[in-house]
């Protein structure tokens, strides 16, 4: 028997992966921009490609279009997996997993934080400003102050769940397969479900 | 479930940043942009912009 791994339900796989690839579109051609534009802070031997900051701009805007869905995921459904009510009293349990498992779920609270920094600052940003050359905008400084905190925040999200899970748990959100419970075909009356509990008996 | 205090505020802030992401760079900016000839046609544009089209056309 293959050895088990955790299960991810499917619409936290899906959410989670495309959010994923939106982001890290988005830190890899902000660097460039970065690099084609800017470059105070050092550059990379890329070419300069002015083009890359409209490019940038649709990564960031996709992940601003998907996070309200996948901050709703989240929040909800998602819950156990990010602070809980007790979360201040796990954190004395120094060393034991819970503290672990907590610190993951800290992880995961912020990177929603981080990621709403991001796509904010970068909304308050004109696509103006770089082709002329202007650099002294708070937003400008804000947004790659944003860019930093993502890597940051991604670098220690990989940390912890390879640290409470392993390499079981970081493969298992990039699973492909799912069980029959978890099929997209059965979601249209798991929505329909939903409405009904909800608008059940609310007064016309 | 215990009441969750702590992520039903980040929840809010959450939202409410993703509401505003879309509408702060829909609010008119507080200083008139340098005139570059569009065509505005709310009233106050237009007693703004005849004088300016009639420097423009003479
Ligand atoms: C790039 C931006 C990313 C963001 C914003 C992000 C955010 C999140 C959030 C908010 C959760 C919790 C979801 C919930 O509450 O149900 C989560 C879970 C998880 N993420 Fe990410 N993530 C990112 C990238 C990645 C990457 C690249 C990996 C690596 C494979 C990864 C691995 C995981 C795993 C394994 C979990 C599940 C943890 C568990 O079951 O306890 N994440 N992520």
């Amino acid at each position: 028997m293959a050895p088990s791994r955790p299960y991810q339900p499917l619409l936290l796989r899906l959410l989670h992966g495309l959010n994923s690839i939106f982001v890290i579109g988005a830190i890899i051609t902000g660097f460039w921009t970065y690099d084609t534009y800017d470059g105070r802070w050092g550059r990379l031997p890329l070419p300069q490609f002015k083009e890359i900051e409209s490019i940038h701009g649709t990564f960031g805007l996709y992940a601003l279009l998907l996070l309200p869905i996948f901050a709703l995921y989240a929040f909800r459904r998602g819950q156990r997996r990010l602070i809980q009510p007790d979360t201040l009293a796990k954190l004395t349990q120094v060393g034991k997993p819970i503290w672990w498992y907590t610190l993951h779920r800290i992880t995961n609270t912020v990177m929603l934080l981080a990621l709403t920094f991001a796509v904010f600052s970068g909304k308050m940003m004109s696509e103006k400003w770089l082709p002329q050359g202007e650099f002294d905008h708070t937003w400008y400084y804000l947004h790659l102050i944003a860019w930093a905190v993502m890597i940051l925040c991604i670098s220690v999200h990989l940390l912890m769940s390879a640290r409470v899970g392993g390499v079981s748990l970081l493969l298992s959100i990039l699973d492909l397969k799912f069980r029959p419970q978890d099929s997209p075909a059965l979601w249209s009356g798991h929505i329909r479900n939903w409405l009904s509990q909800r608008f059940k008996g609310t007064p016309k | 479930m215990k009441q969750n205090l702590a992520l039903t505020i980040i929840e809010i802030i959450v939202f409410i940043s993703i509401i505003a992401a879309w509408i702060i760079p829909l609010l008119p900016k507080l200083e008139p942009e340098p005139n570059t000839g569009s065509l505005i046609l709310s009233a106050p544009g237009a007693v703004w912009l005849i004088p300016v089209a009639a420097k423009q056309n003479s």
